[in-house]
């Protein structure tokens, strides 16, 4: 048993003074990375909620119901920014890097403190493709948002369409690592894959 | 992996492989056009079609024979009918004025079906909220027809017929106890062949020369990839499968009545 908030606490605290000390994109990244701590851990809670009301088990609710949860509750956040501040595309793509990596590192740090970081191969799958995961759903999702946006056709459609890019590639991720084999090694794979092809995608996007 | 499963996941690849050449041909129509907006709703909507799809395969490979609980797809399958509902409404603007008679109608067909899916399934919460993108879907597409009278009386009437058809015997079906082989094998019977009668008729509007039928050609291209998607839920083993290989030849004639409405487009 670990204490979640504790451990937010103890990371979100310096990072809430270094937001006095700095400007811009920097402060903007930080209280992204901030929010995206929060997002994690109410996802957490949200999810042991459904574990317990669904009945499905540990394991089928991190496989079925963790990925919705997870992105709805970090497309909120993204959202919100969007709708009170209409930032540019750049300063979308920027804060939504931040709301990621912040959601995988309180993740990554909340895992290796209730398993332990002795295995090298246990702290290379979660870095790598776990952390990279978090980021590239959220990125995937932004994109959408960022081509549609520039047409004019920000609606409760693409919202739902880019969400459900995001939650079926958490979902394929965590369908593919729940089983033991190959499927587990495409499923460490992926994230990386499709990041760098996000970050060829960009250059165009950003055309 | 089982017979019907195996057959049911060489559909859903062959369900990619027709999607991502579409794909791409929709993301190079839509430079071609001067109205994009509509063709890269399209080409998203594909995208989530391709995600779910994919979805489906990785399932059917890891944990085949299982039923899948609510998932992420269910969320890809929602976002399908949003978007093409969203690409009618922004391909045809004036569409947007609400139309109560198809909306009384897309609430009840929808609603029907719900009952079915919940009296099939048991999932209430689950078949009532991802119901209501097909109330919109429904709607938007009834609405279209409804104010261009697209269908002709006689077709008005064997569509009519046919799903009064469809429904009661599929309500027989579900309850009969006795002689459910031959009702079962009445009601895919009627239903198959409903299908293959809607599919005929998309493809004869897709494929239409006259260059005042592209609007039409796209409402009922649509209107069939919607009903084709119903039918994938009214059926079970074997047939659950067949059903989905009419879902997979609706998609072309959606993106061929597309591409006339789209470059027909001179706004």
């Amino acid at each position: 048993m670990i204490y979640a908030e504790n451990i937010l606490i103890c990371i979100a605290g310096p990072l809430i003074v270094a937001l006095a000390f700095t400007k811009d994109k920097a402060r903007r990244f930080i209280a992204a990375f901030i929010t995206g701590m929060v997002t994690c851990l109410i996802a957490a809670y949200i999810g042991g909620f459904f574990e317990l009301k669904a009945g499905l088990g540990m394991e089928n609710t991190a496989i079925f119901i963790s990925p919705v949860v997870e992105e709805i509750l970090k497309l909120i956040p993204m959202l919100l920014y969007l709708s009170l501040f209409e930032p540019s595309d750049e300063g979308m793509i920027l804060t939504c890097t931040g709301i990621g990596t912040g959601f995988a590192t309180f993740e990554n740090c909340c895992q290796l403190l209730s398993a332990g970081s002795g295995s090298l191969p246990y702290i290379m799958v979660r870095g790598f493709a776990v952390g990279v995961m978090h980021i590239v759903s959220l990125l995937a999702m932004t994109f959408a948002f960022v081509v549609l946006r520039r047409r004019g056709a920000l609606s409760v459609a693409v919202i739902i369409g880019a969400l459900s890019m995001s939650t079926c590639f958490h979902g394929l991720y965590n369908l593919l690592v729940s089983s033991p084999g190959a499927s587990t090694y495409i499923g460490y794979c992926l994230p990386l894959s499709v990041a760098v092809m996000l970050y060829l995608m960009r250059k165009r996007i950003a055309r | 992996m089982s017979g019907v499963t195996a057959f049911e996941t060489v559909l859903f690849i062959m369900q990619l492989i027709v999607l991502v050449p579409f794909i791409y041909l929709s993301g190079r129509l839509s430079k071609a056009c001067q109205n994009s907006l509509p063709v890269s709703l399209f080409s998203f909507a594909l995208i989530s079609f391709v995600m779910q799809g994919l979805y489906w395969i990785v399932y059917n490979f890891l944990r085949p024979g299982t039923r899948m609980p609510f998932s992420a797809e269910e969320i890809a399958g929602s976002a399908v009918l949003l978007l093409l509902g969203a690409c009618l409404v922004n391909a045809f603007p004036k569409e947007k004025k609400l139309n109560i008679p198809p909306l009384v109608f897309s609430v009840l067909f929808t609603g029907l079906n719900a009952a079915l899916w919940i009296i099939w399934s048991g999932e209430w919460v689950q078949d009532i909220v991802f119901g209501l993108p097909y109330v919109y879907v429904i709607y938007v597409i009834v609405a279209g027809m409804w104010r261009r009278g697209f269908l002709k009386r006689f077709e008005l009437i064997i569509a009519a017929t046919g799903l009064v058809c469809i429904y009661i015997l599929g309500l027989i079906s579900t309850y009969a106890t006795k002689h459910v082989n031959v009702i079962n094998a009445l009601f895919y019977a009627v239903l198959f062949v409903f299908t293959l009668l809607v599919l005929f008729v998309d493809y004869r509007a897709v494929f239409c020369r006259d260059r005042a039928t592209a609007e039409g050609a796209m409402y009922i291209s649509f209107m069939t990839f919607i009903w084709t998607a119903l039918v994938i839920y009214m059926c079970a083993g074997v047939f659950y499968a067949f059903a989905n290989v009419f879902n997979i030849v609706a998609i072309p004639a959606m993106y061929f009545a597309l591409k006339r409405w789209a470059l027909d487009d001179i706004r």
